[in-house]
């Protein structure tokens, strides 16, 4: 009797999960669509990371233990060359002060933008869009053809003032003004988005209290967002790092080693490449990049900050008589950045050869009849266009299936939020690494056996892929965040399931943001320059590559007029990405 | 016994949710073992302030929300049986529900939105569709406005075209989560109009959500008041407003006088209390209290009788009046008796000047007795 009992009584009281009509339900549902979607998801995510994992790690190793055990050599061969501590300390100094610099300049930018009647309205929202109207390589170009110092045209206007003074853009401080331009867009763009968040109460009582403009602006309104304040600066330092195009144009001619070309150098302009000193300085560079990151959690972690909640704000502060000077401030960063780069450009890529005497009268266009009649250059645009466009449809697919995966569903949630916050994790990961660290690994990882895709579209449209995941995510999850939860909820209250809700409700309601991502993307891989030259070959020139190989073979005509054609193109698909991007279904209250 | 005609139409057994706080702070507890029943055809109201669960419990029937433990069945169907393991998805229950936000879809005509419920339950010819839709529109009244946008549509008329898809599928059980908060004073008071009409004429069953509590008044056949998470009272709205069953529902319904006391002395059908304002008689307690046990005393304004007549007897105190407010039908009278102020309404052509003085009376059949103590 007894010994019976135990037995029998387990199952009689507590129904397993899946048994009886209840769970029959609910696994059905995991078993058709959730359990593909879940694995779905796994497979995105395991890809990715292997993608991340095995390139870099590899190149590691190859670093570090070339065959097979622990072997310094090829780090003490590297380390003992001249120019290695020269590079560090080139490096260090640039990006460090570009920073710290930027960062300023990007805080004091996003609160005339977001916080202050002085704001440029439909203008102001261009700033964030300014590195993919010109493509950072243009700008560059434009500086060094307005600051050289022999025939820079800033130079040629000086010299019509008395005393005749000069600026010379190949030094250490242009250079780092070459950075900071090239860096303030990532500074604005995180600091303004939390900006925007601030209860505007918080500056009215401020002011109120009788703190003028500037005491509330670093009193109150800047420490209210001290958190998005640290993260950015990380986020410079690590984007610094990266940065190729700008020291490639100006640093090399004003002989400052940056860590970034030096990498490029070794691998596409000596012969043969050195890949073994390339993968040393790479590890070197993700030391730095790790270094950043982990001192940015350990910042982060140590004060909590206060939330910021409530009413967004509206009401903007006013600022009087300062606010002719502060839109002074933002128009000086647009006509430095863009207008007088672009201008600089444009007439270079019309003198037939280029002189700080600008003579309209001898302008043509032959420089564009060059490029563009050269196999090499068409090619490249052909490419970037395919990569650009299909890359950036592949990119947008798998983030909106992520997103739609990790989003509640009628039976709660696919992912439980452990799972949701590393899934978003390892859609954010590349952008810890530069892009030179990610194009080396894929290089040592799969351009020889057995993969062999050097120079082919697979290495770069997953090289693009897994460098711009992050951006993708992101653009995709704020496409998707837009639409209310109320609305798929309604849906599921119309006895509408999870396809039907997702296909009818959340996709249609998502397009124009989508899109948008999509054009974002193109951008992105079209103006990508650094991990392009290393993995683009002479079957698959793309335009990154192109223009600093016309860069390096010294003509300037013919990489200006490159450099705008890509300008146009970037720039077209730029406002594209505007004009789809403006909510069309506004809601009524 | 209930004969089978008033069978519960919605049954919620022992429900309890609960949300974890992230700081430790304690959990938040909005569903608290909340036990209710609703009958086909009934309308039935959750009121409270924000915060007490109600919105909680709407989206748990809904299946908007998945409960820790208890039972919700729907039509005589199991929707969510914890101890089963049993939750039935938001799109599979026989419901309706209408957002306070409206949640139309912006993208789709006044036509594609209600006809939306009823392509996703069945293939239905293009004939059937537009019959439905428009007998739908016209039951909100909204004929003509089938090709418009959401967008281009007045909040009142966007709940209506709410309302319209969440009629058009004929289910039995129709939820609201306040639904009319959202829309302008003359609006509203159209819209509760047109909704009792339509839910007398169609009989669906109704749970509807509102902190409203002149809403909830006019639209219930029962109301459950609720306070972090427990049903404090579940009664027709004239019991809930003349025997409110606890102070926090005297308070949250209508306008209430409140003494905090101690019984004095209890008979049959009289108790005795001393409060801050003297000795209150109150005839025929709803429950029993014995004498010494702190009890609160209530009377609503409108049982207060103002005099300019100093008077005798029970229950009859002199003050004066602090402050008078017109409101159309009536006047609002605060008077101050002793260190207390109390509430009363007078008639509106009744003359009563800042710093008068009066006297004033509240049957004993008019004050009730509450549970003391904790509020």
């Amino acid at each position: 009797m007894t010994v019976a009992a135990p037995p029998a009584s387990p199952r009689t009281s507590a129904p397993a999960p899946g048994e009886g009509p209840a769970g029959g339900t609910r696994s059905r549902w995991l078993g058709r669509g959730g359990g593909i979607v879940r694995i779905g998801v796994f497979v995105v995510v395991l890809a990715l990371l292997a993608l991340l994992v095995y390139p870099i790690g590899r190149m590691v190793v190859k670093a570090l233990v070339p065959d097979g055990q622990l072997d310094l050599s090829a780090f003490g061969t590297v380390v003992q060359q001249g120019w290695f501590w020269d590079t560090i300390r080139d490096t260090v100094i640039v990006v460090g002060s570009a920073a710290v610099i930027a960062l300023v300049v990007g805080a004091v930018l996003a609160w005339i933008n977001e916080r202050t009647d002085a704001g440029l309205g439909w203008l102001g929202t261009f700033m964030p869009l300014l590195p993919l109207l010109m493509p950072p390589i243009a700008t560059a170009t434009g500086w060094y053809f307005l600051g050289s110092p022999d025939a820079g045209f800033l130079n040629g206007l000086l010299k019509l003032l008395p005393g005749s003074p000069t600026i010379n853009i190949l030094t250490y401080p242009g250079l780092i003004f070459v950075y900071v331009l090239e860096l303030v867009p990532y500074a604005y763009i995180t600091i303004s988005g939390s900006l925007r968040n601030i209860d505007p109460a918080l500056e009215e009582a401020s002011r109120v209290s009788g703190a003028g403009l500037l005491k509330t602006l670093f009193r109150v309104s800047l420490p209210a967002v001290s958190q998005a304040i640290v993260s950015a600066l990380f986020l410079l330092i690590v984007t610094g790092f990266a940065i190729y195009s700008t020291p490639v144009v100006i640093g090399t001619n004003a002989n400052i080693n940056i860590l970034s070309v030096q990498i490029v150098k070794l691998m596409q302009f000596s012969y043969p490449p050195d890949l073994q000193s390339a993968t040393v300085l790479t590890t070197v560079l993700l030391a730095f990049v790790l270094c950043a990151w982990i001192l940015q959690q350990s910042v982060m972690r140590r004060g909590r900050y206060a939330m910021i909640s409530g009413r967004s704000g509206q009401s903007k502060m006013r600022t009087g008589r300062w606010r002719y000077l502060l839109r002074g401030i933002t128009i000086a960063y647009l006509v430095v950045t863009a207008v007088i780069p672009l201008i600089a450009v444009i007439i270079v890529s019309l003198q037939p050869f280029w002189t700080s005497a600008v003579d309209p009268s001898v302008f043509n266009l032959q420089h564009f009849a060059t490029v563009l009649s050269r196999r090499n250059s068409v090619t490249a645009l052909q490419t970037s266009v395919i990569l650009g466009v299909v890359g950036g449809a592949i990119a947008v697919a798998v983030c909106v299936f992520v997103a739609i995966a990790r989003r509640r569903t009628s039976y709660g949630f696919l992912l439980g939020p452990r799972m949701a916050a590393f899934v978003d994790g390892v859609m954010r990961l590349p952008a810890a690494f530069s892009h030179i660290v990610i194009g080396l690994g894929f290089i040592v990882a799969f351009s020889g056996p057995p993969f062999n895709w050097n120079g082919t579209y697979i290495i770069l449209g997953l090289c693009y892929l897994v460098a711009f995941m992050p951006q993708a995510s992101t653009t995709t999850n704020n496409a998707l965040s837009q639409i209310g939860n109320d609305l798929t909820e309604a849906s599921y209250m119309s006895h509408a399931g999870e396809l039907r809700t997702n296909l009818r409700v959340v996709l249609p309601l998502a397009i124009p943001g989508l899109l948008s991502t999509w054009a974002l993307l193109f951008v992105l891989f079209a103006s990508e320059v650094s991990a392009s030259t290393m993995l683009a070959g002479a079957k698959t020139p793309v335009i990154g590559f192109v223009l600093v190989d016309i860069w390096e073979n010294g003509t300037f005509g013919p990489m200006a007029a490159f450099a705008l054609v890509v300008t146009a193109i970037t720039s077209a698909a730029t406002v594209i990405l505007l004009l789809l991007g403006r909510q069309r279904f506004r809601r009524v209250r | 016994m209930t004969a089978t005609t008033t069978a519960p139409q919605v049954e919620i057994t022992g429900l309890h949710k609960r949300f974890k706080r992230r700081s430790g702070a304690g959990d938040v507890v909005p569903i608290d073992d909340v036990t209710l029943s609703i009958a086909a055809g009934e309308f039935v109201v959750l009121l409270g302030p924000s915060g007490c669960g109600k919105t909680t419990l709407l989206r748990s029937i809904a299946g908007l929300e998945r409960p820790d433990a208890g039972r919700i069945s729907i039509t005589g169907t199991d929707v969510f049986d914890a101890s089963r393991r049993l939750f039935l998805a938001p799109n599979k229950r026989p419901i309706s529900m209408i957002f306070q936000s409206y949640a139309l879809w912006p993208h789709m005509t006044v036509f594609q939105n209600i006809a939306y419920p009823i392509k996703s339950r069945r293939r239905a010819s293009k004939q059937e569709v537009a019959d439905s839709v428009h007998r739908a529109l016209a039951q909100v009244g909204l004929k003509d406005l089938h090709n418009q946008y959401p967008g281009q549509l007045s909040g009142g008329q966007q709940q209506r075209v709410a309302l319209a898809r969440a009629l058009v599928t004929d289910a039995k059980v129709l939820l609201f989560d306040e639904p009319l908060s959202n829309v302008d004073a003359k609006v509203r008071e159209e819209l509760r109009v047109q909704l009792v009409e339509m839910q007398r004429e169609l009989g669906f069953t109704a749970v509807y959500v509102t902190h409203d509590q002149a809403e909830a008044m006019e639209l219930a056949d029962r109301i459950a008041v609720l306070n972090s998470g427990r049903i404090e009272q579940l009664a027709a709205p004239r019991e809930v407003y003349g025997r409110p069953a606890s102070r926090y529902v005297a308070e949250f319904v209508g306008v209430a006088n409140l003494f905090e006391g101690i019984v004095a002395s209890a008979s049959d059908d009289t108790l005795e209390i001393d409060t801050t304002i003297g000795r209150l008689r109150a005839s025929a307690p709803a429950s029993p209290a014995r004498p010494g046990e702190a009890v609160v005393a209530m009377f609503r304004p409108e049982d207060v009788v103002v005099t300019a007549d100093p008077q005798q007897g029970g229950n009859v105190w002199s003050g004066t009046i602090a402050h008078s407010s017109f409101s159309g039908a009536a006047q609002t009278l605060q008077i101050d008796i002793g260190a207390e102020r109390i509430q009363a309404l007078a008639d509106k052509d009744a003359a009563f000047p800042d710093g008068s003085p009066v006297a004033v009376r509240v049957e004993p059949a008019e004050v009730h007795v509450l549970a003391g103590g904790a509020r």
